[in-house]
């Protein structure tokens, strides 16, 4: 290992709250990458850029290793990796390319729902997200900074998920939600009951995914159906919770949640009633996906399907109006 | 579209069965159309031919603005317009043809997170290399050429792509087609025997890589030398667009 090297790297990102090491998603990934690269001898200093002038002058989360500055986590983990500090090595080829594709998956669904959650809905914004940035930031920069990342996350939603000019936000939001839904119910089916993703190690996978889902997991929202969604799937909720306490239970993190207060604890009777309605939701939906099914076994209607197949009993068929 | 339209949409689309006369519109081949929209253009040729669903092709100079979402390819069908593979393959899905059935939900989630990769680095990619004339008469011709590019520049920053070196998507397009060849190895599509809508995406966009004539063949080579890719390219062609002179 290169010893001069792993000496000087110092990575900026946001504090923590809420029992998180940082609320950026960003931030969160590159924390864990951190983490369990410790063992290899990778001597990187957290410096969070909270009360500095940096919140308005470097985009987080940055790597800085001498003279070069590394951003956004794919590069860093690009680096890192040639720093020889890799977490994938014990990957084959096609777990591999499987990363690859769950995290685009992550980025191009889940993405712009949390992005929305935290910095376009209106309550969400008011009540949890800009004051927290703005007490995080030093004055005069607290009445920039929320503002200038809220627009930022507003035309990255805008910009990927609908035709910018044209559409408003009002128009993608049911998208790009029932999308996330569908995100994070593949991302349980493909956990299981596994630890991690793959094996019993993590990953950069792990990292991406913790770094999306614990927020949203975490975080006291007041108005969130994708939270509760989330909180439905225990094994995401586990596979985040797993994590917090292996990696991150230090002491250092410990006093910044602690700083925080705690949680308020009505929280507890607000989730057994969110529960309770997310199942009547999700027994509609069931309901609405098994007219589908039935309209299409109608006989009217011949599926073409390359083996001949006896179509089912039209005792349920519903004629269309 | 909500949970409610969706349903709708779906009770529309089963009342009936294909019909002969789908068409699909695509903008004019050869000054008009973008590398990004002739892949997903040739994605959705290929997915329904996979189907067995005929449809005729129409080059329009406003295909872009007759599509009810601005993306193209769209279809015409009965009285419905559809446009973009996605919703496409549902509609196709609610009357009946479906090519994903067969997989568990495990693979499911394995073919739609493959579907995004390419879509995040390819789609991306081609955007980067903009190919924008216009059949229109000056100043016509360049006013929407700039609007277009204006456009794709805004798209590229937002992602965080603005920064990004050719050097660098060369490089992204390698990463993503090394994900590709080693997910599909040896096999003859990317699940069990059958194609499925991820074989047609990909594709529609290795295809118009290796066949459209840019100002370099960079991106071509990087295509090439992945030796399955090619050949899955050129089993589908010959397996779906025989009749198609290449």
């Amino acid at each position: 290992m290169n010893q001069n090297m792993a000496a000087a790297m110092e990575l900026r990102c946001w504090g923590g709250d809420w029992g998180l090491p940082s609320v950026h998603t960003e931030s969160l990934i590159v924390l864990l990458l951190k983490a369990y690269t410790k063992f290899s001898g990778a001597k990187v200093a957290v410096s969070p850029i909270d009360w500095t002038w940096k919140t308005i002058t470097v985009t987080v989360p940055e790597l800085v290793c001498g003279d070069t500055a590394v951003q956004e986590p794919t590069q860093i983990l690009n680096f890192l990796r040639k720093q020889r500090f890799n977490a994938d090595y014990e990957l084959t080829a096609r777990q591999g390319a499987d990363t690859m594709a769950y995290i685009a998956l992550l980025e191009e669904k889940l993405q712009p729902a949390l992005l929305h959650t935290f910095w376009v809905d209106a309550e969400n914004y008011s009540n949890l997200t800009r004051p927290w940035f703005a007490s995080r930031s030093p004055f005069p920069l607290n009445f920039f900074v929320p503002g200038r990342l809220a627009s930022g996350a507003l035309s990255r939603i805008l910009l990927t998920t609908g035709e910018a000019p044209l559409h408003r936000i009002s128009e993608v939001e049911g998208k790009i939600y029932s999308d996330a839904k569908e995100c994070l119910n593949l991302l349980s089916y493909r956990l299981g009951t596994a630890n991690f993703f793959f094996g019993n190690s993590p990953t950069s996978l792990d990292a991406f995914a913790f770094g999306f889902l614990a927020p949203l997991h975490k975080a006291s929202l007041p108005s969130s159906p994708l939270q509760s969604h989330l909180r439905q799937l225990d094994n995401l909720t586990g596979f985040c919770d797993n994590i917090l306490a292996v990696y991150f239970s230090s002491d250092h993190f410990c006093k910044i949640a602690a700083q925080a207060g705690p949680l308020p604890p009505v929280q507890e009777t607000m989730d057994a009633n969110l529960q309770k309605l997310t199942q009547l939701v999700n027994k509609e939906s069931n309901l609405i996906e098994k007219m589908d099914d039935n309209l299409r076994s109608s006989p009217q209607h011949k599926p073409h399907r390359p083996e001949p197949k006896p179509s089912l009993s039209s005792a349920k068929s519903s004629t269309p109006a | 579209m909500s949970l409610a339209a969706e349903a709708f949409m779906s009770q529309m689309a089963a009342a009936e069965p294909w019909p002969e006369n789908a068409t699909l519109y695509q903008p004019l081949k050869e000054d008009q159309i973008l590398l990004s929209d002739c892949a997903s253009s040739l994605a959705v040729q290929a997915y329904l031919r996979m189907c067995g669903l005929p449809v005729q092709v129409f080059c329009r100079a406003n295909a872009e603005y007759m599509s009810p979402s601005g993306k193209i390819p769209f279809i015409h069908v009965g009285n419905q317009v559809v446009s973009e593979l996605g919703p496409i393959v549902q509609f196709t899905k609610a009357k009946g043809h479906s090519l994903s059935d067969g997989l568990d939900d495990v693979q499911r989630a394995e073919m739609k997170a493959y579907m995004e990769l390419v879509n995040n680095m390819l789609l991306t990619a081609e955007i980067s290399r903009p190919r924008y004339s216009s059949p229109y008469s000056w100043p016509l011709n360049k006013i929407l050429a700039y609007q277009k590019q204006w456009e794709v520049r805004r798209k590229m920053n937002a992602i965080g792509w603005g920064g990004k070196t050719l050097e660098q998507v060369y490089e992204d397009v390698s990463q993503c087609c090394q994900a590709l060849s080693q997910r599909l190895g040896t096999q003859s599509y990317f699940f069990n025997k059958q194609p499925t809508e991820l074989d047609a995406l990909v594709f529609g966009h290795l295809f118009t890589i290796l066949t459209t004539r840019l100002t370099s063949t960079e991106l071509a080579e990087r295509v090439k030398s992945y030796s399955n890719l090619l050949s899955f390219c050129r089993r589908i062609e010959q397996t779906y667009f025989e009749d198609k002179s290449s």
